[in-house]
């Protein structure tokens, strides 16, 4: 079927390609098995007792690659205190949210929004939107785009609200 | 007359529905998947933005061209 010389090449190929699939055994990543909430199934009242930061994001979406690491911090550092970091994904491809996700702090919840629906109910303006809930289900603010040099303060009036209610 | 005042409301109401057609223009910030592709951005191909440069200087010096002037022979 194949000239003489081509087969050890195809040969190699066939080698490389079963050598980069993963094995039978392996674990699964972490973000491909992780729960994600359908945007239909959302409700933001369930959270009520904690201080909530609504965040929209996406995969393509540039300053997001540098907001999801740091709410996965605040999540891991305040979550105890009260902190419930809410991720809503407006991306339309769910393998590409989860490839995305990385190793993002387990307790961030992930909300899948892939027709907009809670984007269009939060009139959301500019990727990626914050928005602050404080213990009694009332929003205190928004917060959009992302700026590294703006997390410091963001933080403090994150830790103001969950030192409100205690 | 009251044949002339059909005509007129009728003509009003085309008018408005041809310009509601205008009423969701855009794209909503959650849409922007495929436009924030590298390949949706002007000149995101150096080699293939030079060329474009170059030729459409050759072609469109005299009006301005890309910020430079030339004869529009095509030989620079």
């Amino acid at each position: 079927m194949f000239p003489f010389r081509i087969r050890p090449a195809l040969a190699g190929l066939v080698l490389l390609l079963a050598a980069a699939s993963a094995r039978a055994g392996d674990p699964a990543p972490a973000a491909a098995t992780r729960a994600v909430v359908p945007a239909a199934d959302f409700e933001l009242a369930s959270y009520q007792g904690r201080v909530v930061v609504l965040d929209f994001w996406a995969s393509w979406c540039k300053p997001c690659r540098q907001s999801l690491p740091w709410l996965s911090d605040l999540q891991r550092r305040h979550g105890e205190k009260g902190l419930q970091v809410v991720a809503v994904s407006v991306d339309a491809d769910e393998a590409a949210m989860r490839e995305r996700l990385g190793d993002i702090d387990p307790g961030i919840v992930v909300v899948f929004d892939p027709e907009g629906v809670l984007a269009q109910q939060y009139k959301l303006e500019v990727m990626p939107t914050s928005f602050l809930v404080d213990r009694a289900g009332k929003a205190r603010g928004s917060h959009r785009g992302f700026m590294a040099k703006e997390a410091d303060r963001r933080e403090v009036e994150i830790v103001a609200l969950l030192e409100e209610g205690r | 007359m009251r044949r002339r005042e059909v005509a007129m409301v009728l003509a009003m109401l085309a008018v408005g529905a041809a310009a509601g057609g205008c009423a969701s223009m855009g794209v909503q910030p959650w849409e922007r998947d495929v436009l924030s592709q590298p390949g949706m951005t002007p000149g995101e191909d150096i080699v293939t933005s030079a060329l474009d440069e170059h030729i459409y200087f050759s072609k469109e010096a005299s009006t301005g061209g890309l910020g430079s002037g030339g004869g529009g022979c095509g030989c620079n």
